[in-house]
């Protein structure tokens, strides 16, 4: 009961407090708008939250395509493949791009020559120039031949060449699996004394050809998808800005709320200088309870915080955190996380004036590595491998499961990290404290 | 059993590294009298509080309030103490109320008899028109009354007051020593620190004159004032330094304790009458003009004085 009047003492200091309601809420609200306003997410016409502005892309296929165009060709194609009436891997890949799901991120347009497709990129008309070599559908069919797709890009963008690059890459990757496919059958057919002759072959590549543009159809979404956002349990109807919105917003909640952990922890150095600290223990009041009535207003602080930061981000910026539950398990995790870091970095610490920039350093670096892989580019697989050596990685890779549709299991091992940590912070500070304060 | 002792000091020790900050230091405090602690800054009178308190350890000894043991039953003891610290500790951004019903519930209080004795805390300290003003903003007088409110909150067996007057104004100061009279007049132990004679003298049933972690006297105040005998105290400023009359001075008869102070000369003398002729030859041949003469009764300043050759301000 004691710890409760404790925690609630605290509560009622905190909130009365205009900059530390400030640095609680509004600080990571107006860095999440900040990045929503960047993206232009207020200049739309719906209500979408995010809209990725279409990059212009010159495309010219020089392909000079090497397919048979008889009927006994056509005969082996499937029926209902897109490769009717398409002679080249260049028609591929420009029908590809030119497709409907890509409609909303790119604008392709066909350019005469690869010379004006550049020039239209030097003059920032266009964003990208893609250029299919003369050789692209040849290179497909002889294992020794080589093709190079070139992408030509303006270097003052980023974010519109790297989705067409990506889009691209996807497709280049497809092919080539066709190409060593191709070349590992004929190999093999050889080897068993089964030559191919000219016309098997091209029929063989027609097939992959079909099975390439289906799985490229699949790839887009086909119908409406533009870019299916797959995470580890499972895909997500998430536009991709509204996804990185939703992204910039968990990792600013994140964050603070670990910066309001040891903040508020902060407040047992600010009452041992004051003197109220050492009132407290002259009282019939354990240091335990004492303790645990700081780390209890911590958490309630972090708690209210989370929860409003949640609402807010869903209300304003159209985000979707996911299940309920799985959410609720990560803000469990981090709610137990934040304080005992708190009391950690406060066992530390000798005096409130050290504490400004000790807890701001070390929670500023331990945030900017938990969560540089929000901003790395292509989220970076080794970003996210060096986030879980601190708290709040952990933090991020559970609500980023959960915004992907990860449930409450999915989200278990992130959550159990977040306690096992709470758990070596909480014991390590309040050892220390207790011998500090014995 | 307390057996009449509210506070049994038996032997206490405390020692920081080299620091040897509290000496073998005993002393009883009968219950419903005050026993002052009096002394110089750095006399190891906080450190005693802060054991008797259990917010420190004895090096060595052992004390007991209210018959328990600082040592093996500190619940018992916080239980039967209110404690008034030497700085006000306050939630300045609570206001008076909010202070007195937090740290009422840190005693232990709930419900309808918090709200009724905080009420009645308001009224002794004066504080019933301003209970919902935020601390931050009262002046330092209304603090130290508040700071004392909380310390009465629970009805405690024992008050532990240190240094409660320091740095207030002569009015706060008045109110605070009024205070303590009516509390003693209630029946309550009080355990005073303080490094001002006249509030020793004003309040104290008891006093332990201490200086450098021990305890050099301790009786009633006439107990300690018979220490000196029927000496007095003369306080003399002069138009020179004091080096050319000092040695002199000292060697005149009569004269037991000479001592330089903040521009001024402390001296102990046996007969003011007898010894300030002598003390005005002397400085007139040593070309030195006393331009002001304090002669002082017998008191504790005079006491401490006579103890360690050392004023009790220093």
């Amino acid at each position: 009961m004691k710890a409760l009047d404790i925690a609630l003492k605290d509560l009622t200091q905190s909130f009365r407090n205009l900059s530390v309601l400030a640095f609680i809420f509004l600080v990571p609200v107006l860095v999440t708008g900040m990045f929503y306003l960047m993206f232009g997410g207020l200049g739309g016409d719906d209500d979408e939250g995010f809209a990725l502005p279409r990059t212009e892309v010159q495309i010219v296929n020089l392909d000079a395509g090497g397919l048979p165009a008889d009927a006994g060709f056509l005969a082996s194609v499937p029926q209902g493949s897109d490769l009717r009436g398409i002679h080249s891997m260049g028609e591929v890949l420009a029908q590809f791009l030119q497709g409907e799901g890509f409609a909303e991120v790119m604008a392709v347009t066909a350019a005469p020559d690869a010379a004006s497709a550049r020039t239209a990129v030097d003059s920032q008309e266009a964003a990208v120039a893609i250029v299919i070599p003369q050789n692209f559908t040849a290179a497909l069919i002889d294992p020794t031949e080589r093709a190079v797709v070139e992408l030509y890009q303006d270097p003052t963008l980023t974010l519109g060449p790297s989705v067409v690059k990506g889009i691209v890459s996807q497709f280049v990757d497809g092919f080539s699996g066709s190409k060593v496919a191709i070349g590992a059958n004929v190999e093999q057919l050889n080897d068993a004394g089964l030559a191919m002759d000219a016309a098997q072959l091209q029929v063989l590549v027609a097939q992959y050809l079909a099975s390439a543009a289906g799985q490229g159809r699949q790839q887009i979404g086909g119908e409406s998808r533009l870019l299916a956002v797959v995470s580890p349990t499972g895909e997500g109807d998430a536009s991709p800005l509204v996804g990185a919105v939703g992204l910039i917003m968990a990792g600013m909640t994140i964050f603070y709320g670990f910066f309001t952990g040891p903040s508020s922890v902060q407040s047992i150095l600010s009452e041992d200088e004051k003197g109220t600290l050492a009132r407290l223990f002259t009282t019939p009041t354990p240091q335990s309870t004492i303790l645990g009535g700081k780390f209890l207003a911590t958490a309630l602080t972090v708690l209210i915080q989370f929860i409003a930061l949640l609402v807010f981000g869903s209300l304003v910026f159209g985000i979707e955190w996911g299940n309920p539950i799985a959410v609720g398990l990560v803000t469990l995790g981090i709610v137990a996380a934040s304080p005992a870091f708190g009391i950690f970095l406060m066992s530390l610490i000798k005096r409130a004036r050290q504490a400004g920039v000790v807890l701001g350093g070390v929670v500023t670096l331990t945030g900017i590595l938990g969560l540089a892989s929000i901003f790395a580019a292509n989220r970076s697989p080794a970003a996210k491998l060096v986030s879980l050596f601190v708290p709040q990685g952990w933090a991020l890779r559970g609500l980023e499961l959960a915004m992907n549709g990860g449930g409450a299991g999915d989200v278990l091992p992130a959550v159990v990290a977040l306690l096992a940590w709470s758990a070596v912070f909480f014991v390590i500070g309040v050892t220390r404290c207790r011998k500090r304060f014995a | 059993m307390s057996n009449g002792k509210a506070i049994q000091a038996l032997d206490l020790h405390k020692s920081y590294d080299e620091i040897q900050a509290v000496r073998g230091v005993s002393f009883d405090v009968r219950q419903g009298e005050v026993f002052a602690l009096l002394g110089p800054n750095g006399a190891g009178k906080s450190t005693i509080i802060s054991m008797l308190c259990c917010l420190l350890q004895p090096s060595q000894g052992e004390a007991f309030v209210m018959g328990h043991s600082i040592l093996k039953e500190p619940s018992e003891v916080k239980a039967a103490i209110g404690v008034i610290p030497q700085e006000v500790a306050l939630y300045e951004d609570l206001s008076a109320r909010e202070n007195l019903i937090f740290w009422g519930k840190m005693y232990g209080l709930r419900g309808p008899a918090l709200k009724q004795r905080v009420d009645e805390i308001l009224e002794l300290i004066g504080l019933r028109a301003r209970q919902k003003g935020r601390v931050g903003k009262f002046s330092g007088g209304m603090k130290r009354r508040l700071n004392i409110g909380i310390g009465l909150l629970h009805r405690p067996q024992v008050v532990i007051m240190d240094e409660p007057t320091v740095g207030i104004d002569p009015q706060s100061r008045r109110n605070i020593l009024d205070n303590v009279k009516e509390l003693r007049g209630e029946g309550m132990t009080v355990l005073y620190t303080t490094h001002y004679m006249e509030e020793a003298q004003e309040l104290a049933d008891h006093i332990a004159s201490m200086d450098m972690g021990e305890i050099i006297a301790q009786g009633t105040c006439d107990d300690l004032i018979k220490i000196v005998g029927e000496c007095d105290r003369v306080d003399l400023t002069i138009s020179a330094s004091a080096d050319r009359v000092l040695e002199t001075w000292k060697a005149t008869p009569g004269v037991y304790q000479v001592m330089p102070e903040d521009g001024k000369l402390g001296l102990l003398v046996d007969d003011s009458n007898l010894v300030l002729p002598k003390l005005f030859e002397s400085a007139s041949g040593a070309g030195v003009r006393i331009t002001w003469v304090d002669i002082q009764e017998p008191n504790l300043e005079a006491v401490f004085l006579h103890l360690t050759g050392r004023a009790l301000r220093d």
